[in-house]
């Protein structure tokens, strides 16, 4: 995927998602990672509100937002399997 | 003004609801060792050398006295390891916020209006509702009583303007004098901290259970504990009107919350994404060629 430039509203939209994930996924991902988003989630004003009867991609978050949490899941999350679908559709493009 | 008041078992006994009230958290207790602390707890407001009000600017009222036992209590028999950190650290002064100030608190500190207006912070916590022109606050509420401060935490989000989760920060009286402390009017017991309490004042974070490992990678290096607190939930209600109840029958209580998405739902969206970025460059491709043919078609 492109590089995914994140302003301050999306890490802390990112990191509220990432608060409602099971603690796999939480654990998975990097220190660094965390503290990056943190650190910019610490100067959004967003009221980032999850609506707990929402799935992710239905919840009030931005494009970018859903981007990275697609590229933390390529990342850090998803199975051998998952990755070469991935590589297969990407093969497509 | 500083006062420590101390209350007799029989003030205590004839608060409405204190039979009910004990009778219950005693049943939730685990074992007869846990029993005996509830039931010490409630009667002695301490546990060993730590006594849960804070001396300074408390007043004289047995009812919000056993609520405040209440609260502790309910955290012993809930969530035992919380109980243990809030003894260990002798936290005993709460702030109720949401996940949403979470970040700027782990960052800044919990500041006042006035504090973080010097430093250019927007304020995400309660205290932006301090806000009297030309006039910020100048601390910071905490209470000694759990479930005051759970008021401010949004309970769970429902029906909030906030929902995101609930975030109790703790800390003690230590740090509370190192910053200075002041007399709030209020209908509850409150302690003002002057200014702002510092990172490093910060003891404890109680979040629910299912939060507390993404709180924990959040906090990072940070020397704060962060414990689950279930107590939260509505099932814990205690009004001015009496002593309410813990509704141990509701399904709430047997079963603590559990986290919202997993692998799953997070590869669901993913890979529903990943192929709407793909359907768009292929569109963008097939656009282009389209004008292309539109453009011989044109010449011709």
């Amino acid at each position: 995927m492109d590089k995914i430039e994140l302003d301050n509203d999306s890490c802390k939209e990112v990191l509220l998602i990432l608060a409602f994930c099971n603690k796999d996924i939480v654990n998975n991902i990097p220190d660094e990672i965390y503290r990056e988003l943190v650190d910019r989630a610490a100067l959004s004003e967003k009221n980032v509100k999850i609506d707990k009867n929402k799935k992710i991609d239905e919840q009030e978050i931005s494009k970018n937002s859903i981007d990275y949490l697609t590229y933390l899941f390529v990342n850090y999350i998803a199975t051998d399997k998952d990755k070469e679908t991935i590589n297969y559709l990407f093969d497509m493009e | 003004m500083y006062l420590d008041i101390g209350y007799s078992l029989e003030q205590i006994k004839e608060q409405q609801g204190y039979d009910e009230i004990l009778n219950c958290l005693t049943s939730l207790a685990k074992d007869e060792e846990t029993k005996e602390k509830v039931t010490s707890i409630i009667n002695t407001g301490k546990y060993g050398d730590f006594k849960f009000s804070c001396p300074s600017h408390n007043r004289d009222n047995p009812y919000l006295e056993l609520r405040r036992r209440i609260g502790m209590a309910y955290i012993l028999v809930r969530n035992p390891e919380a109980f243990d950190a809030i003894v260990e650290d002798k936290v005993n002064l709460f702030h109720g916020t949401t996940g949403n100030a979470l970040f700027k608190i782990i960052k800044y500190g919990l500041n006042s209006l006035k504090a973080s207006e010097e430093a250019g912070i927007e304020v995400e916590t309660g205290e932006r509702w301090s806000r009297i022109e030309g006039h910020p606050r100048s601390f910071v509420s905490f209470t000694d009583i759990i479930d005051v401060a759970e008021l401010y935490s949004g309970k769970d989000g429902e029906g909030q303007d906030d929902m995101s989760f609930p975030v109790l920060i703790g800390t003690n009286e230590e740090e509370a004098k190192k910053c200075g402390t002041l007399i709030v009017h209020s209908d509850v017991p409150e302690v003002g901290i002057k200014n702002k309490l510092e990172v490093d004042g910060i003891k404890l974070i109680g979040v629910p259970s299912s939060k507390v490992d993404f709180v924990k990678k959040a906090v990072g290096n940070l020397p704060i504990k962060v414990v689950g607190i279930d107590t939260h939930d509505k099932i814990y209600n205690l009004g001015y009107d009496g002593c309410g109840r813990i509704n141990i029958t509701d399904d709430r209580f047997k079963k603590k919350e559990e986290p919202l998405y997993d692998e799953t739902s997070l590869k669901t969206m993913s890979f529903k994404r990943i192929l709407e970025r793909l359907k768009d460059s292929i569109s963008s491709i097939t656009g282009r060629r389209e004008g292309l043919n539109n453009g011989q078609n044109r010449t011709r």
